[in-house]
């Protein structure tokens, strides 16, 4: 792959990588920084790599730089874990928002379930029904057979149904 | 083969529950889409799940489109053109060696030729007179048994050289190594 054609796999590719990374990790800076990553990965392995197989690759090494990081985040997190439930133990001096007004946002409340999502269902979800991956692309990203990742697919939607009912129901309870 | 409905009906909202994604994906055999066809028309709590499960889906198709920041396409350009640069200024230098040792490989090649010519020829005459003086030429006045040694001498050590000088083909040829080595009274110097 010479320089100009890297470049070019850069700019087609990158918005979708970071996107990914992006709703994933919930954080646009640990975003950035896998992105980073995975595309001077790109650039590591130029010589390696199948053209018509090159988005199914990066979002593969995507998604196992994004549990690289969750996982640093979890145990930064057991770190400040006592801090944080001194925190929240602490009695308020700002009211809460409206808790009805926050969950009537459909929006939200998806994304909340979309966050209690495990892997692979959470990431079959982001890539298809958010980013609008091909089914092709996404036995590629996930490294799953088509069937498998239409089961896969159909049971994470399932969970997000779930999850929003539970909610739905908790409100009108 | 399209699984049956159950007959327990405790077991069916399991089975429709399973298949409701299938079925707005478009991916339940036609038997089994059929059932949820009658199933959603008649049943408002499975209609809903439908609507809840439509809603879900355009929620997410709707999510904003989020961009790359530049700053990560520009580390990123600069470090794959800073690789190329590096590569590029390597391959100048060795090009420069290449070229260096070549022309000292053409230096010496070239007079290596320039010098074995007299040499060869030498060798030639030598061995010629050498032979003559073997073989004999009843013809011809006999060549004195000195000289014929002398010849001998010398068609020895030039060969000597030769196959030295093969030895050293990557070796710049002097004028001073020549001299050293070839014998002072050749029979063909004036």
């Amino acid at each position: 792959m010479t320089y100009a054609a890297f470049e070019d796999s850069v700019h087609r590719y990158q918005d979708r990588v970071y996107a990914y990374a992006c709703r994933t990790l919930g954080d646009p800076e640990a975003a950035a920084d896998v992105t980073q990553d995975v595309l001077i990965r790109l650039w590591r392995h130029r010589d390696t790599l199948e053209e018509d197989r090159l988005l199914g690759w990066l979002l593969r090494v995507t998604r196992n730089a994004c549990i690289d990081a969750l996982r640093k985040q979890q145990a930064q997190r057991r770190v400040w874990q006592a801090d944080a439930d001194a925190i929240d133990r602490a009695p308020s001096t700002t009211p809460s928002p409206s808790a009805a007004a926050e969950a009537a946002d459909l929006r939200v409340e998806v994304q909340r379930a979309l966050d209690r999502l495990r892997e692979p269902y959470r990431s079959l979800v982001i890539l298809r029904d958010v980013e609008g991956l091909s089914y092709e692309d996404l036995c590629g990203a996930l490294d799953l057979p088509l069937t498998t990742v239409k089961v896969y697919l159909h049971r994470a939607r399932k969970q997000l149904r779930a999850h929003l009912r539970d909610t739905i129901h908790r409100e009108h309870a | 083969m399209p699984d049956r409905v159950p007959s327990d009906p405790s077991a069916v909202d399991a089975w429709i529950d399973e298949r409701l994604e299938a079925y707005l994906d478009g991916d339940l055999p036609p038997e089994e889409a059929a059932v949820l066809d009658r199933v959603l028309a008649t049943s408002p709590t499975w209609h809903e799940q439908a609507d809840l499960a439509r809603s879900i889906r355009s929620v997410l198709r709707e999510a904003p489109a989020l961009r790359c920041p530049p700053a990560v396409t520009e580390t990123v350009l600069r470090t794959a053109w800073n690789d190329v640069q590096a590569a590029s200024s390597f391959d100048q230098r060795l090009g420069q060696a290449i070229d260096r040792v070549s022309e000292g490989l053409r230096t010496a090649w070239a007079g290596w030729t320039r010098w074995m010519r007299p040499v060869a020829v030498t060798a030639a005459l030598v061995g010629a007179v050498a032979l003559a003086g073997v073989l004999g030429a009843p013809e011809h006045a006999s060549v004195p048994e000195t000289q014929v040694a002398q010849a001998r001498e010398e068609v020895a050590w030039t060969l000597a050289y030769v196959s030295q000088m093969g030895r050293r083909t990557a070796e710049v040829v002097r004028r001073s190594d020549l001299d050293a080595s070839l014998p002072t009274d050749s029979p063909n110097e004036p």
